[in-house]
């Protein structure tokens, strides 16, 4: 047994179901978390301790080992995706903070580490599966996964109908709305890809070490533009009817086995993700309702949950509410989630969406990521934002690999570089390309030299569509200190902008398409957008 | 309490409605009119509302000169409806409109305008954005 979880949880009171406690509650964990015995490093981050991915591996195989009868079989935990997951309402935050929470806790109970927190991957920052999550278990086409359809349904059939036969009626009514009211719906909806959700291996997953990134579209969905926006949006549900803004957590619906409409969290960096884990060809439990079958989904959602704790601590610093009000919150309050299991492998208790409002309930908090920036210092009331401006650049040299570096000049006011708030639109560089079909996969640097000074790198472009041909515009943010220095915010800075292709990576087959050539891309227009 | 306001709603299973002289071969440009602009403090939004569309496949929005808006990929695939949220920088509404490249791309296809039954409603919402 972990005996820290289970002190920790012990030490904390939680809350009745009361709506006021609730919201209290939730505006407690609005604020920087305080002494919180758990903490979820981002993948990437140095000060990870090592033993983390040490831990989930060790984990991930001792669930994989448990017998199909148990419900701590790594299987087993995947089967309450299918069963319960709610998406497309306003609970999708919620139940997966759950989901991920309990999953944790099981870990830390199985890996022997009792200060052990899943990592998150802040997709924002690396855009490609972290290089970690191909060791050993981390990886779904790993051999300690179950590799073909027929195997799996040998191991799960007998576990699976004896399951069935304990099922509550409160969750044989959920099954019953999702389709599954009977073990031959189950297995109807589990078969093998395409027909179903089981990919056998070596399509567990579709991204791989030599070729992780998520592709060009997918990076525009988890881009911090993008993710700025959802962070922006000021309700926590939209309504069920669909004339409002659908929400940060999406929109309301009657119950969480019901569809209604996704917020921009969920429909760009949630779901493109998803998809995109299936690579080219689209293969891969991420994009299917067996998702958790691959170690990377905890990550995933942990991004997102995550950026529901910075959206809270950015409603809570701007006075706004965190959770959905009046009669909405009794609502959203009450619905049941009826599949969880604790590391004991028992039913647990909690099982209603308010247990699952705060991060406190699990104890954790996250080491800083993207999006953090919208979190407004405590302090007097914010100003309104100024307008955003747009500058265009002259361009002087258009063809990229050509010996004068492509790309332009722009004028842009020193008041408009000046540092931003924090909940200022970033300013960016939109850089439009004209791309032939060749381009694919090529990738560009975007240097900002300002004030004719030396070169500053302000961000990659990667050529990832399998669609690529005229214009398309990329956007890169600027570097928040261009260490301008005009006599007067009046006065005009030139930012000299240009777009210069990588050399290969080390050890890539060298291929023409890296040198310039007749067809090589067209820089058409740059853009400043500041404000 | 803020009122949001429903700027312009498109279209339940018209698409072909809005091809015509817009049509390219790989993909549909809509154009949404906004009846008013969008004031500072308010966000901008597109709402898609998309039918079946093929396993591995997404739908692509963006601005007529390319800048990517945003993508749908419905979850679970195969998923037989979704209504996806894209946030839409007020700097691509101009002179009240907003011209929309819709394109669908699918794993082992050419890239291709939306079908009639995969894109069934776009509606462009105003509301208040959190500063």
């Amino acid at each position: 047994m972990t005996q820290s979880f289970y002190t920790a949880m012990t030490r904390r009171r939680f809350l009745s179901t009361s709506a006021a406690a609730l919201a209290a509650n939730a505006m407690s964990s609005g604020a920087p978390a305080q002494g919180a015995t758990f903490r979820r490093w981002e993948i990437s981050d140095p000060g990870m301790p090592p033993r983390v991915l040490d831990s989930y591996k060790k984990g991930i195989r001792e669930m994989l080992n448990r017998a199909a009868t148990d419900p701590r079989n790594w299987y087993r935990n995947a089967f309450i995706h299918i069963f319960d997951c709610p998406h497309q309402n306003w609970w999708f935050l919620a139940w997966h903070r759950a989901y991920i929470g309990w999953l944790e806790a099981t870990i830390r109970e199985f890996s022997g580490d009792t200060q052990f927190a899943l990592p998150y991957w802040d997709w924002t920052k690396t855009p490609r599966v972290p290089a970690a999550m191909f060791d050993d278990v981390l990886d779904p086409n790993n051999a300690a996964f179950i590799p073909t359809f027929q195997q799996f349904n040998a191991q799960f059939d007998a576990p699976v109908t004896a399951l069935w036969a304990t099922f509550s009626q409160a969750q044989k009514d959920v099954l019953a709305q999702r389709g599954l009211s009977s073990t031959a719906d189950f297995w109807s909806a589990v078969a093998a890809a395409p027909a179903g959700m089981f990919f056998e291996q070596p399509a567990a997953r579709g991204l791989s070490r030599v070729s992780p990134d998520l592709d060009r579209t997918t990076q525009g969905t988890v881009s911090l533009p993008i993710i700025r926006s959802a962070l922006r949006t000021a309700n926590f549900a939209g309504s069920e009817s669909g004339t409002d803004a659908a929400g940060f957590a999406s929109a309301k619906a009657s119950s969480h086995n019901d569809q209604s409409r996704e917020g921009i969290l969920e429909s760009q960096p949630h779901d493109n993700v998803h998809g995109a884990m299936g690579g080219p060809a689209g293969n891969a439990f991420m994009v299917s309702f067996l998702s958790p079958v691959d170690p990377i989904f905890f990550l995933h959602h942990g991004n997102l949950d995550r950026l529901w704790d910075v959206w809270t601590r950015r409603q809570a610093a701007l006075g706004r509410p965190t959770l959905p009000q009046g009669a909405d919150l009794t609502a959203w309050s009450s619905e049941q989630f009826l599949f969880f299991s604790d590391p004991n492998g028992q039913p647990v208790a909690k099982t209603s969406a308010s247990d699952y409002a705060a991060m406190s309930v699990f104890d954790y908090d996250y080491s800083p990521g993207s999006g953090e920036d919208q979190v407004p210092a405590p302090g007097p009331a914010v100003a309104a934002l100024p307008v955003t401006q747009a500058f265009s650049a002259q361009i002087t040299s258009a063809t990229i690999g050509a010996s004068a570096p492509a790309g332009g000049v722009v004028q842009v006011p020193a008041a408009a570089l000046a540092p931003s708030a924090p909940q200022a639109p970033p300013r960016v560089a939109e850089v439009t390309l004209n791309l032939g079909p060749t381009d694919q996969g090529r990738r560009f640097r975007v240097l900002v030299s300002p004030e004719g000074g030396a070169p500053i790198e302000a961000g990659g472009i990667t050529i990832f569509s399998h669609h690529v041909h005229g214009p398309t515009t990329f956007t890169v943010p600027l570097p928040e200190n261009l260490g301008v220095t005009a006599a007067g915010p009046a006065a005009n800075v030139p930012l000299d902008i240009r777009v210069v292709p990588l050399e290969q990576a080390p050890g890539a087959a060298p291929s023409t398409r890296f040198r310039a050539t007749a067809t090589s891309p067209q820089v058409a227009k740059i853009t400043v957008r500041t404000n | 309490m803020r009122q949001y306001v429903l700027i312009a709603a498109l279209v339940v299973g018209v698409l072909p409605f809005w091809m015509g002289p817009l049509v390219a071969a790989d993909s549909t440009m809509i154009e949404l009119a906004a009846p008013r602009q969008a004031e500072r403090g308010d966000s901008v939004e597109l709402q898609i509302k998309t039918g079946p569309l093929p396993r591995g496949a997404r739908l692509t929005l963006s601005t007529e000169d390319g800048a990517s808006l945003g993508a749908v990929t419905p979850y679970p695939q195969g998923r037989q409806s979704n209504t996806a949220t894209v946030p839409v920088p007020r700097s691509a509404i101009i002179d009240g409109r907003l011209r929309l490249r819709l394109q669908v791309l699918e794993p082992g296809a050419p890239a291709r305008a939306p079908r009639p039954s995969e894109v069934q409603r776009l509606d462009l919402v105003v509301a208040p954005r959190s500063e």
